[in-house]
């Protein structure tokens, strides 16, 4: 009985066994046992049957012959070039296509939105902090060159360098807070947001509205100017710094030399790496009138300035805590050997 | 992959599913004359929704294509089926809207088993795809919507039926 429970199990089991090739102990029992040989038997006979149809070669040929006619006839009526439905675009797949293609889309503008755009604004705000008018030539810190177009303005950014050659007209540079600078002759500086390194030139710079001090850094020295007209003649082996009005405050990096004050009309000359103290009486600039410049009225005797030094009877006037600078005076400020 | 392509690898499927197909029309329709028609509509069905991707379970989805074809096509022709047999009547009726297939009379193939034909409409179609077209309870539960539990305990049944009518003399084919 055991057995015959046996052949059961083996005929239920999963995948269907091959009725042809019973196992060893089975067999024998099915061999003795005439209601598991019968029932064996049966469903051997089942798939052997011969009211089972099947083609013939032949017969599958015609068949499939047929149903080739009839599927390419099928699509030429759809026009879909035998392709099957299931390769048609439908509605519902453009539908769920269009939605992805649309998430990506809003992901990818939101995240070029979100990583890309607010550091192009803060830098923005940051760098361009004042704009260029006039003839002048902007070199970027990355050392590409542009000219400003005529009436057009040009951002300056931070450590940007302009080169001018604007007599009679001046440039201008007007920066965010309303403070403007206004450079006549010829001249080369880098601009900064509070600070102008002059590196050489012989002009004129007029300095209007500045809201804070602006500093002007020379040479071994340091200017610190509210609003002021000053001429600058910065060469190779001198310099030379006349004030024309207003008050300047300057800072000479060597810490030997104690700061000074420039009232207007005095110049100072640079030699030596060290500039000279102001001189008591205002002398006519060496380079009047070279370079296109067009200097302010000085003191005749200006033309004879020693080289180096102050003049007789001259004293270094020190900045003390109850200074300030003034944008009332004149003076002419010169350098030299540098 | 072009619809050449496309064509010679579901002609392919064709021909090796061509006999099952046939088989099961008929066991289903009982009506191996027509079987032929309701292939060639059965695969140009399945050619209109073939994707290569169904190649390796390609045997379930064309059986379950045509046990639905049938069943519709029945439910169609409802009127024109004949209960002849005094067995079949003691068969569990199948109802067709229940996606079963239709109740039929003892003379569908094979018919050379009266022991076949006595056992329910249910048991002797899983039988037939378990036995005949060596179906596995995973194909078979796709193609029925039964769960494997449920096919197995129909096979089981229909083993011990089989067994008890065995049990009375050999299971002769007839003449």
């Amino acid at each position: 009985m055991d057995l015959c429970n046996s052949v059961n199990e083996w005929l239920e089991q999963d995948p269907a066994p091959d009725l042809k090739k019973i196992p060893g102990p089975l067999s024998r029992h099915i061999e003795s046992c005439p209601a598991c040989r019968n029932t064996v038997g049966f469903f051997r006979n089942l798939a052997l049957d011969k009211n089972v149809p099947c083609f013939s070669t032949s017969e599958t040929g015609e068949f499939m012959k047929q149903l080739q006619a009839k599927i390419l006839s099928t699509s030429q009526e759809r026009g879909s070039q035998t392709l099957p439905e299931a390769h048609i675009l439908s509605w519902p797949t453009m539908r769920w296509a269009c939605a992805g293609a649309l998430i990506i889309l809003l992901l990818v503008i939101g995240s070029v939105r979100f990583f890309k755009a607010p550091p192009s604004v803060k830098s923005e705000e940051v760098q361009s902090f004042a704009v260029l008018k006039g003839k002048a030539t902007l070199v970027s810190p990355a050392g590409k060159e542009m000219s400003p177009a005529l009436g057009s303005e040009q951002n300056i950014t931070q450590e940007t360098e302009i080169k001018f050659n604007s007599s009679p007209e001046s440039v201008e540079v007007q920066y965010q807070n309303g403070g403007k600078v206004y450079l006549t002759g010829i001249g080369q500086m880098k601009i900064q947001k509070d600070t102008i390194d002059v590196e050489n030139g012989k002009f004129n710079a007029r300095f209007k509205n500045l809201a804070g001090i602006l500093k002007v850094r020379v040479p071994c020295a340091v200017l610190a100017i509210r609003g002021t007209e000053i001429e600058f003649d910065i060469q190779p082996l001198r310099g030379e710094i006349l004030l024309v009005e207003g008050a300047v405050d300057m800072t000479p990096d060597n810490p030997s030399q104690k700061p000074f004050k420039l009232r207007k009309g005095k110049k100072v000359l640079f030699a030596n790496n060290t500039w000279s103290p102001p001189q008591s009486k205002l002398r006519p600039s060496s380079g009047n009138g070279q370079n296109g410049v067009s200097p302010r009225p000085v003191a005749p005797d200006s033309q004879n300035y020693p080289p180096s030094g102050s003049e007789e009877g001259e004293t270094i006037e020190p900045i003390t805590a109850t200074d300030s600078v003034s944008a009332t005076g004149s003076a002419v400020l010169g350098r030299e050997g540098f | 992959m072009t619809s050449r392509d496309h064509l010679a690898e579901f002609s392919v499927l064709v021909r090796a599913h061509l006999n099952s197909v046939i088989r099961y029309v008929s066991f289903l329709s009982r009506e191996p004359e027509e079987a032929k028609d309701i292939a060639q509509e059965v695969f140009l069905k399945a050619w209109q929704q073939f994707d290569p991707s169904r190649k390796n379970s390609f045997k379930a989805w064309i059986m379950t294509i045509t046990r639905n074809f049938v069943i519709d096509r029945h439910r169609r022709r409802a009127p024109a089926v004949k209960y002849t047999s005094p067995d079949i009547e003691k068969a569990p009726s199948m109802v067709p809207g229940d996606g079963e297939k239709p109740e039929s009379d003892c003379d569908f193939s094979p018919e050379g088993l009266p022991a076949f034909s006595k056992l329910p409409v249910q048991q002797r179609e899983i039988v037939f795809m378990r036995y005949v077209e060596q179906i596995s309870y995973e194909e078979m539960s796709q193609i029925t919507g039964k769960s494997e539990a449920a096919l197995r305990k129909i096979v089981s049944r229909a083993v011990s039926a089989i067994r008890k009518e065995a049990a009375n003399g050999p299971l002769q084919q007839r003449e």
